[in-house]
């Protein structure tokens, strides 16, 4: 088995996903990719720099992949 | 705040240097842990008994695991940290190690081959460019980074460009 495209052409449109994350999840990926940033779990620091609530870490990477991988 | 022109030029100084470190291996235990961060269940990423009957040595990293980590080393103590929780160490060739908040600002990746886990890998680094603009909240920098990463033979695994945000 192999990593290989299913078909998708580059500049293909692919359908909108919606992610939805808790405190944990952000929490947890933070952990596991070392980021301290204090936007992250201090919400008084993340307005003070003008985030509304804690800034997630990075876009959802769950399903980045599946649009073009087995 | 320090955003000045004599940071956009400590930054501007860097532009075109190339920056290499060794990364070091890329253990199984932390792909698995990214994995179960980001809610990804998929075998290869995950059980090392299946993705070697797929082929590969160990599991294999989600495609944005090796740019997510911040950083590779052991983690500096607290007193290294900057203001804003990150460390001053980070590799950012051209930003000052202190009085500056960093923020991502986006990161466009494309990926040539699947990063093993026990895969040894080497980052090269570049600083494309650098500029200032005005935001809400006052002047802010601009920089755009390279990070090509590589194995031990030189291929290259993955390559990124990413946005940092400095005010």
């Amino acid at each position: 088995m192999s990593i290989t495209p299913t078909g998708l052409q580059t500049g293909a449109a692919l359908a909108p996903t919606v992610y939805r994350t808790s405190k944990v999840q952000v929490f947890r990926f933070s952990a596991a990719t070392w980021n301290t940033h204090r936007i992250h779990y201090e919400k008084d620091y993340a307005g003070r720099r003008g985030i509304s609530g804690r800034a997630r870490p990075e876009p959802p990477a769950r399903r980045l992949s599946d649009p073009v991988l087995h | 705040m320090a955003i000045d022109e004599s940071v956009l030029a400590g930054l501007r100084r860097e532009i075109g240097v190339e920056h290499c470190e060794e990364l070091g291996e890329i253990s199984a235990i932390l792909v698995k842990r990214f994995a179960a961060a980001v809610g990804e269940e998929r075998l290869l990423y995950t059980d090392t008994t299946y993705a070697q009957a797929c082929g590969y040595a160990d599991v294999i990293a989600p495609p944005t695991f090796v740019t997510a980590v911040i950083t590779w080393t052991p983690g500096a103590p607290y007193d290294r940290l900057r203001e804003d929780g990150t460390e001053a160490d980070t590799h950012l060739p051209g930003v000052p190690a202190q009085s500056v908040r960093i923020m991502g600002g986006g990161e466009q990746m494309t990926f040539h081959e699947p990063v093993v886990a026990g895969t040894t890998v080497t980052r090269r680094t570049v600083l494309l460019t650098a500029s200032e603009r005005a935001s809400r909240q006052g002047p802010m920098l601009v920089a755009r980074y390279r990070d090509t990463y590589t194995d031990p033979g030189g291929v290259s695994l993955l390559e990124s460009v990413r946005t940092v945000l400095l005010r």
